[in-house]
Formats: structure tokens, C-alpha cells, sequence
């Protein structure tokens, strides 16, 4: 098994504490959102690309679908240069939604953890 | 609480052994359960509102021309087009069908990663524990449960038009065919599709878990 001297292992043996703390550790928005942003620019470059390597039959236009995204993306179309407008609009959206997704776990965990702290005994109801 | 520090290799396999023991525990069950439910109600919500969002941006964009594309969702979320209140009951669909694949996602990662999970944390030997702890994600336990629920979606929504008779009709997922090599809206198509859409899944997924570890790695895990 592969090891990485800098991932997380006790020194001593984990405590039932360090298992459960583990379970909550905090997303890194940051990171989130830069991956997010990266995977939803390729996915649309790669799904651009594709239809235009592939072509059309003369006379059609190509990806008349897909193309339906210009809608949003004004300056989009399904075209070399549009695949590349088309995944600066998506990193930017894949960049929001990572960015969002990690900060509402991360403020869902706050919120729902200190509240059963204060509570008291949330491990030990719902069974 | 004392810092965390590096486990030297001789101890790995006692460690493991304890590991493995408490993540059978009653705590560890309860805290994956819980891992879920926050996963379903983020992603939900997050979809809900997202539809909701195309649906006004294409109101207030075309106007009476509106839900050209965006109506063919009523075809799997009853009631939805592109109106006013049909956004909010297609947010309520979406909210559920959105929870149950996160769900579904968070398990299928959660069992196919094991015991390692202690394993996917980062953390500078400097920083405090535990608040400082930030997750990892592994890529072929994220690539592996994303890319098998999109297969799952594909084969089940596929299957659905088969059923209700709307397969010759369904021009606009036929499209997938450009995608998904043999894939058309039948039963063999959906077949054929889940399993081109799962190496999607799987390299987009793996991509994703990859970029986000070493950007908290690049970043230093604790700013966010």
C-alpha cells in the first residue's frame, strides 16, 4: 500500500475521538472549487471537440444542440474557438458549484455538529 | 490536544488492526450515516436551486419562446416546464433524485474506501489537530462510485422511456449516441451506454479527486 509521509495517522493508536474527527474533517473550498473548475472546462471542451472533429452531413449545421448553449454563454458555439469560450463559462461555473458544495459541508457540519453538541448525546440517539 | 505527527512505518499494521476494529464501531456508523445525510441535503439543494436558476435565466432570456430544451426534463420530473411555478416543483423532484444519487455516491465511495479513510486527511505535521484536518478524497474510490451511479441514472432513465413508450420520440437522448458509442433508447442501448458513460464517470471523477488533493497539498490545507 502506498504511503504518503504527510497524510494523517496518529502517532499513538486513533482514538474512537480521532475516528469520528476524522469523519469531519473541513472540504478545502479553495481546492474544490480549482478542480471543479478544471473537470467542468475539460468536460465541455471534450464534448465541444468531439461533435466538431465528428462533423456533420454538408448543408447541416453541426451540434445545433449543443449549440443551444449560447443562450447562456454568448459567445459560444460548437467550433474550435467555441470550445475554448466554452470552457472558460464552465470553469467558471465548475468553480461556484466546487467552491459552494465544500463550504455548504463544511457549514453543515458546523452547524449540525455544534448543535448536537450542545444537545449532548447525538451519538447515542436515532438507533 | 497534542499534535498529530507522522506514524512510523512499523507501526502501520497494529495501527491498521485498531483502525479496523473502530471503524466497525457504532461511532464510525453513526458519523458515515451522518456524512450522508449533509451530502444528499447540500447536493440536493444545490440542484434544486440550480434548476431553478436555468429555469428563470430562460424565462427572462426568450421569453414566450422559453423551454425549448429545458420542458424535456418533464419527461422525468412530473409537472416541471419552464414557467414560473413549474420551476418549483421541478426543484422538488430535482432535490430528491439529486439527494438519492449523492446518497448513493457517498456510500458506494464510503464502502469502496474502506478503512483508509484515516489515510484521506491532510495535514501539515506543524498545524494543530484536529480542527486543522482537511479530507482527501481518493480518486479510484470517487471515480468508482460516480462513474457506477451515472451508469445506474443512464440505465434507469433510459429504461423508463423504453417503458413508457416514448423510445422512437426521444430524439434529444438519442444525441447520447455521439457520446456513448452503441448507446440508442433501448434496452440493449442502455446497456451498452451505462458503460461508456461509467468510464466517463470514472476518468472525470478520478480528474477531479486528483486536482482537488494536490491543490490542498499546493495550498497548505488550512485557508478555507
Amino acid at each position: 500500500m502506498r504511503r504518503n509521509d504527510k497524510r494523517s495517522t496518529p502517532e499513538r493508536a486513533p482514538t474512537v475521538a480521532f475516528m469520528i474527527m476524522t469523519m469531519f474533517g473541513r472540504a478545502h473550498t479553495f481546492a474544490a472549487a480549482g478542480a471543479g473548475a478544471i473537470v467542468c472546462a475539460l468536460a465541455i471542451c471534450v464534448a465541444t471537440l468531439i461533435l466538431v472533429i465528428k462533423g456533420a452531413g454538408p448543408g447541416y449545421e453541426v451540434g445545433p444542440n449543443l449549440s443551444a448553449l449560447q443562450l447562456f454563454w454568448p459567445g459560444y458555439s460548437v467550433s474550435w474557438p467555441g470550445a475554448f469560450v466554452g470552457a472558460l463559462y464552465a470553469s467558471i461555473i465548475g468553480a461556484i458549484g466546487g467552491f459552494l458544495v465544500a463550504m455548504f459541508w463544511n457549514f453543515a457540519h458546523i452547524v449540525i455538529v455544534g448543535a448536537a453538541m450542545l444537545n449532548g448525546d447525538w451519538l447515542e440517539r436515532g438507533e | 490536544m497534542s499534535k498529530l505527527k507522522h506514524l512510523p512505518n512499523s507501526n502501520i499494521s497494529d495501527t491498521e488492526t485498531i483502525v479496523e476494529s473502530a471503524v466497525q464501531s457504532h461511532l464510525v456508523k453513526k458519523a458515515l450515516r451522518f456524512n450522508t445525510v449533509v451530502l444528499a441535503i447540500v447536493v440536493g439543494l444545490g440542484c434544486a436551486f440550480g434548476l431553478v436558476v436555468m429555469t428563470y435565466a430562460s424565462l427572462a432570456l426568450t421569453g414566450n419562446s422559453a423551454g425549448h430544451y429545458l420542458n424535456l426534463l418533464g419527461v422525468f420530473l412530473p409537472g416541471y416546464k419552464v414557467s414560473l411555478t413549474g420551476a418549483w416543483i421541478g426543484a422538488g423532484w430535482t432535490f430528491a433524485f439529486a439527494a438519492i444519487s449523492s446518497a448513493v455516491v457517498f456510500r458506494v465511495y464510503a464502502r469502496a474506501i474502506g478503512m483508509n479513510f484515516t489515510q484521506s486527511l491532510w495535514f501539515d505535521g506543524s498545524m494543530p489537530a484536529p480542527t486543522q484536518l482537511v479530507i482527501m478524497v481518493a480518486p479510484k474510490a470517487l471515480g468508482l462510485s460516480i462513474g457506477l451511479t451515472l451508469a445506474l441514472q443512464l440505465m434507469l432513465s433510459t429504461t423508463w422511456l423504453v417503458i413508457t413508450g416514448r423510445a422512437d420520440e426521444s430524439f434529444h437522448a438519442a444525441l447520447l449516441a455521439n457520446y456513448l458509442p452503441f448507446y440508442k433508447v433501448s434496452y440493449f442501448g442502455a446497456i451498452a451506454g451505462s458503460i461508456g458513460i461509467f468510464l466517463y464517470g470514472f476518468v472525470f471523477a478520478y480528474l477531479f479527486a486528483s486536482v482537488y488533493n494536490t491543490l490542498v497539498k499546493k495550498l497548505g490545507g488550512v485557508k478555507s
